[in-house]
């Protein structure tokens, strides 16, 4: 059994999906605050420019992330140099969950009602401060749903890249689970998965929990 | 000088004419409301008023800054009471200035959910007040609150008036509202201002059908079957000391019968309000109008 190839790969695994998340909040908070202000009554409503955001959006979520991988190739190589390994699999991932996240992002902002903006907008407030200063600490609790919800989603799409040559738990499984038929590395990389992706959902659940209940919304 | 003045203001909607030709002149200094039944236009109205909406034609004057309350207090939910004043402007002292003029000098570090509906709105009173408006708007600020807390925030408003000179303007749909604090009020309905002037002479002499279904919320007179002359006296400050009733009875010998009386404290003024069966032959009843214009007293025949 191949036991000491765990601690590695759950490594490679926690690097792929933290990288990944973050690039994804970096591309995805930017368009999810796109769509919500130029969105029909939005503040800076633009419903060309919403309608253009929300197609690029629509073809990034419904391209199915193993032929994604493959698809982008070309590009993963020119940013980091190669197109396979642990490090290259950051960019589909990334790809993948930025759009994913800009939904989750667009649907959360747009809870905030319309008449809350409006006391803000007569007190003076410029659109920046909204945004900054209301829209996302107003959200933040389920602002931290989403990510939690887009790094359990990146956690499983990241084993894909094992058939890639990306690492991580997803390669542990198919190299020594899949094709070298050890049940018990298979049985225990599952395990490591499902404890990854219940101590992450724990994690989100706990800090949104927590500032809900400082609130004294709960 | 007036703090808000418009001129034929319109706003077209898809689908119709929200706001026509609305022509507003609010003192600077007054408490004014706006009172209409849903629907009436208020809402565009005050939306206009603060800049959320753009006008379709007219034109508009607001002095100085606005500040605006509203009917569910929009606050920030994820600040604190003193966090939603410092949201407006960070000086603290200030805000905590403004807590305290509100009463809520104790419960700074309260978030919005852990307060109750007048104590949300006095933060939300508080945090419009922050950039020094001229203006405070209420639209409907009170429709949300038990008649106590109503009063508390309707006294609180009252003294902001009387303090700092702050010019009030309230939308709402409460003739109880209009009546406990308004120095001037405008009737809207159907997009259009049917009638307005002092609260004193609206509650006096009312003359649009809507002003007297608002007044009708108030004063529960409408069904009487009655055989006579049925009269509503109105003893305003001048007359109110005159025995009318019985200089009538003795002098013309017609009967009255009380059916309902009634005191309104206006802001500026007590209307008292009498509304009486008149009964006898002709000559005796005409008598009695002859008394009651001798002496000055306004009246109006309802039946």
């Amino acid at each position: 059994m191949m036991w000491h190839l765990l601690p590695g790969a759950l490594f490679d695994t926690l690097y792929m999906v933290i990288v990944s998340t973050f690039f994804a909040l970096l591309i995805g908070l930017p368009l999810g605050i796109l769509l919500t202000l130029t969105a029909k009554g939005g503040l800076k409503e633009s419903l060309w420019f919403h309608h253009i955001l929300s197609f690029i959006v629509n073809v990034g979520r419904s391209i199915p992330f193993a032929i994604l991988i493959i698809a982008i190739f070309p590009f993963t190589r020119l940013i980091v140099g190669t197109s396979i390994g642990t490090t290259a699999s950051i960019v589909p991932l990334t790809i993948t969950a930025a759009p994913f996240l800009a939904r989750l992002i667009e649907d959360v902002l747009k809870g905030v009602s319309r008449s809350t903006i409006d006391a803000a907008v007569v007190m003076g407030s410029s659109t920046r401060k909204i945004v900054w200063r209301l829209l996302l600490p107003e959200t933040l609790p389920a602002i931290v749903e989403a990510l939690t919800l887009t790094m359990v989603t990146l956690i499983g799409y990241s084993a894909m890249a094992g058939l890639v040559g990306g690492g991580g738990l997803g390669k542990v499984a198919i190299q020594y689970g899949y094709q070298r038929f050890d049940g018990g590395v298979m049985f225990m990389t599952l395990l490591v998965l499902l404890a990854l992706v219940w101590i992450v959902q724990w994690i989100g659940n706990a800090i949104s929990y927590s500032i809900r209940k400082k609130r004294g919304l709960l | 000088m007036s703090a808000v003045k418009t001129k034929n203001l319109s706003k077209a909607f898809e689908g119709g004419l929200a706001l026509s030709g609305v022509n507003l002149e609010i003192a600077s200094g007054s408490i004014y409301g706006i009172i209409g039944f849903s629907g009436a236009g208020k809402s565009t109205l005050v939306r206009c008023l603060v800049g959320l909406e753009k006008p379709s034609s007219g034109s508009l004057q607001v002095e100085g800054k606005i500040g605006m309350i509203f009917q569910h207090f929009n606050l920030f939910s994820h600040l604190t009471a003193l966090g939603n004043v410092l949201f407006v402007n960070d000086d603290i002292e200030k805000a905590r200035g403004l807590l305290k003029l509100v009463g809520l000098e104790q419960k700074e570090s309260l978030y919005p959910a852990q307060l109750s509906g007048g104590e949300k709105q006095r933060v939300a009173i508080a945090r419009a007040l922050a950039n020094d408006p001229a203006v405070l708007f209420c639209d409907e600020a009170t429709s949300a609150l038990d008649p106590e807390t109503t009063q508390n925030i309707l006294s609180l408003l009252t003294e902001l008036n009387n303090r700092l000179k702050l010019t009030i303007v309230l939308i709402t749909h409460e003739m109880e509202v209009v009546k406990s604090i308004c120095h001037e009020v405008a009737v809207l309905d159907g997009g259009q201002i049917v009638e307005q002037g002092r609260v004193a002479d609206l509650f006096a002499n009312p003359k649009h059908s809507t002003t007297r279904r608002f007044l009708e919320t108030i004063h529960h007179e409408t069904h009487f079957a009655t055989t006579g002359e049925l009269l509503r006296l109105l003893f305003r400050s001048e007359n109110a000391r005159q025995p009318v009733i019985s200089r009538i009875v003795r002098e013309s010998n017609a009967d009255i019968n009380i059916l309902l009386g009634g005191i309104d404290v206006l802001k500026e003024e007590t209307i008292g309000t009498l509304l009486v069966e008149l009964t006898g032959t002709k000559e005796e009843r005409e008598k009695a109008h002859a008394i009651l214009q001798a002496m000055g007293v306004q009246y109006e025949v309802v039946s």
